[in-house]
């Protein structure tokens, strides 16, 4: 069964028009007229989630991750396209929705700012329409889990980003939601407060077969959560599948090495000539390797040098994706260079 | 449906006392900046007649007095809604998303997170203390009836200056920041503190018909004291004004919301 289904979605904003004209007088249009035009944020995209599946959905600042989880959980109306959730048009039918879902704003608070949390809690307890005696249980359950016991009768703003964030978290899953939206739920967070929260989302999604979709800039969080994962650059998916198909397509390894001394450097040259130098200090080398020739790289560099350390790192998701970002902005520039010359 | 918002309000009720409790000193200095504020207009209100002759436009000091009191009546109206004040930051702080998130109608929400009962509950008691000790004071003896019309006219006039104010800072999903047009409409409220039948016909018929600030000062009071020509015909356009209004506030909340941009994030 599938908790989400999207079909060709696409969101645009307004905003003004930026002519690039300084002078006074098409300063003095824009304030007037105040031209304006319609901005993609999100273009054509489609994709389904099951139901009990944990999904990373990936982009960089600006990609339309937020933008998607906001169509995806009734806040936003989408220009074009179909989404749906449980069954529900998000947008259409809000607040019969809205019931089955939960929302955590890594970046907004969800909770009533002066206020204990206790009491945004019981506020929340209400709005869904929960029973006492099943709040009190599960608030019990999350408050050791997520070890927030003693920061219920504080107002949430005096919680460390940390304890906010938890304590959000638990808001957002107090009245047993199918599917909750994480929307970068780690950014700010130390690594402790990290894999606690990541260990907690393991067993709810585990022992409740909850639905998690995850946006962030963390790739770490994603590998460690999800099998899979999308990826949105531009407003456009760019990926859609297995972690482990993205990291089996990637056809360089990382090669990290310390070089005590050159004992034939011809041959060093040669074995340099046959991959990418990220990164050179005096006696430092980070290279990029393709796969198929990565033995043989290693053999010469060893046979041309003394070494003090190697590393020869396999490709984390964070290294393919930074890749895949790169290459296509790469690929946009040369679009864009062409297009400027025949112009 | 109603049992829930019932709810809700009464919770969101608490909150916002709790949440005026935890500045206590700022609520403190509150009541005294109230208190201050009526005495310096009840001050005036006796200067200037004593410059002129009893009265002022058929207004005597116990008259002006009552208005005075009655200023504060419709502010502790207005306190309960004063969250559609916050919209326009809300939306372009992107601040409507922990409400559309949650299964309750978002305007109720808006409106019930930022109600100052504690404000409006210093404006009432300040209120009812100027009130009954002008009554008793100046020997004014209002009717039931007419404390009951002249409320009931208020908080019907209250009501549609709500809607013009709640819809012009709706004007922000689509013209962005207009907190400038919201003051503009604001500044309105001074005439509030005046007799409107001292100002020229068309001012009058704006104070009436457009803005009807008449509604929730004037006219009530006139009622108050018994010396209205047509309660019910004051009650009648305030009323006809509330339905046209509430009309438009519904449609273009419909609009708008499709075209929230959930900023930040």
């Amino acid at each position: 069964m599938q908790a989400i289904h999207v079909r060709n979605l696409s969101k645009s904003f307004r905003a003004p028009v930026r002519d690039g004209a300084t002078g006074i007088l098409a300063r003095l249009r824009r304030f007037v007229v105040n031209p304006s035009e319609e901005l993609p944020a999100v273009r054509d995209i489609s994709f389904d989630v099951p139901a009990g599946e944990v999904v990373g959905f990936l982009g960089a600042n600006g990609s339309g991750k937020s933008t998607t989880i906001k169509m995806l959980t009734g806040i936003l109306t989408p220009s074009a396209g179909l989404v749906e959730v449980l069954g529900y048009v998000p947008y259409r039918e809000r607040i019969a929705y809205t019931h089955h879902i939960g929302l955590v704003l890594g970046q907004k608070t969800l909770l009533w700012w002066n206020i204990p949390v206790i009491d945004s809690l019981r506020l929340y307890r209400d709005i869904y329409g929960q029973s006492a005696k099943d709040f009190e249980q599960r608030l019990d359950h999350f408050a050791d889990l997520l070890e927030i016991r003693d920061i219920l009768h504080m107002p949430v703003r005096k919680l460390s980003l940390g304890l906010r964030m938890r304590a959000e978290i638990v808001a957002s899953l107090l009245h047993r939601p199918r599917v909750i939206f994480l929307d970068e739920p780690t950014i700010g967070l130390d690594v402790l407060a990290r894999l606690k929260l990541k260990r907690f989302l393991r067993r709810v999604n585990e022992e409740e077969g909850v639905t998690i979709f995850l946006t962030t800039h963390n790739m770490f969080d994603v590998e460690e959560l999800c099998r899979r994962c999308m990826i949105i650059d531009k407003g456009r998916l760019i990926y859609d599948g297995d972690i482990s198909r993205l990291k089996a397509n990637e056809k360089h390894k990382i090669v990290e090495l310390e070089v005590l001394e050159v004992a034939d450097d011809r041959r060093l040259q040669g074995a340099l000539q046959r991959c990418q130098v990220l990164e050179q200090t005096a006696t430092t080398f980070r290279l990029q390797v393709p796969s198929f020739d990565a033995v043989d790289v290693i053999g010469e560099l060893l046979e041309s040098c003394r070494l003090s350390n190697l590393n020869v790192i396999p490709p984390t998701l964070e290294s393919i994706v930074e890749k895949i970002f790169q290459e296509r902005s790469e690929r946009r520039d040369h679009v864009a260079e062409v297009l400027q010359t025949a112009v | 449906m109603w049992r829930k918002y019932s709810r809700l309000l009464f919770r969101f009720v608490m909150i916002s006392f709790r949440d005026m409790s935890e500045f206590r000193i700022d609520f403190f200095t509150s009541i005294l900046h109230s208190l201050i504020y009526q005495a310096i207009f009840i001050v005036f209100w006796k200067s200037v007649l004593s410059f002129t002759a009893k009265d002022l436009g058929g207004w005597s000091f116990p008259d002006l007095v009552i208005l005075t009191a009655f200023t504060l009546v419709s502010n502790a109206v207005m306190q309960w809604f004063a969250g559609l004040l916050q919209l326009p930051r809300k939306v372009l702080k992107g601040e409507l998303d922990k409400y559309l998130s949650k299964p309750l109608s978002p305007l109720f929400a808006l409106v019930a997170e930022d109600m100052n009962g504690m404000a409006s509950m210093q404006a009432m008691v300040s209120a009812v203390l100027i009130l009954g000790s002008a009554c008793l004071y100046f020997g004014v003896h209002p009717t039931l009836g007419g404390i009951l019309v002249s409320l009931l006219l208020m908080v019907v006039g209250c009501v549609v200056l709500l809607l013009i104010q709640g819809w012009i800072s709706m004007l922000t999903f689509w013209w962005g920041d207009v907190s400038r047009l919201s003051s503009l409409f604001m500044l309105s409220g001074e005439f509030e503190r005046y007799p409107i039948n001292l100002f020229p016909l068309g001012v009058r018929r704006l104070l009436t018909w457009v803005i009807p600030i008449g509604a929730i000062s004037t006219y009530p009071v006139l009622v108050f004291l018994g010396r209205a020509e047509s309660a019910v015909r004051y009650l009648g356009i305030a009323a006809v004004l509330a339905l046209f209004w509430a009309v438009v506030f519904r449609f273009s909340w419909r609009k708008a919301l499709a075209r929230y941009e959930a900023f930040g994030g």
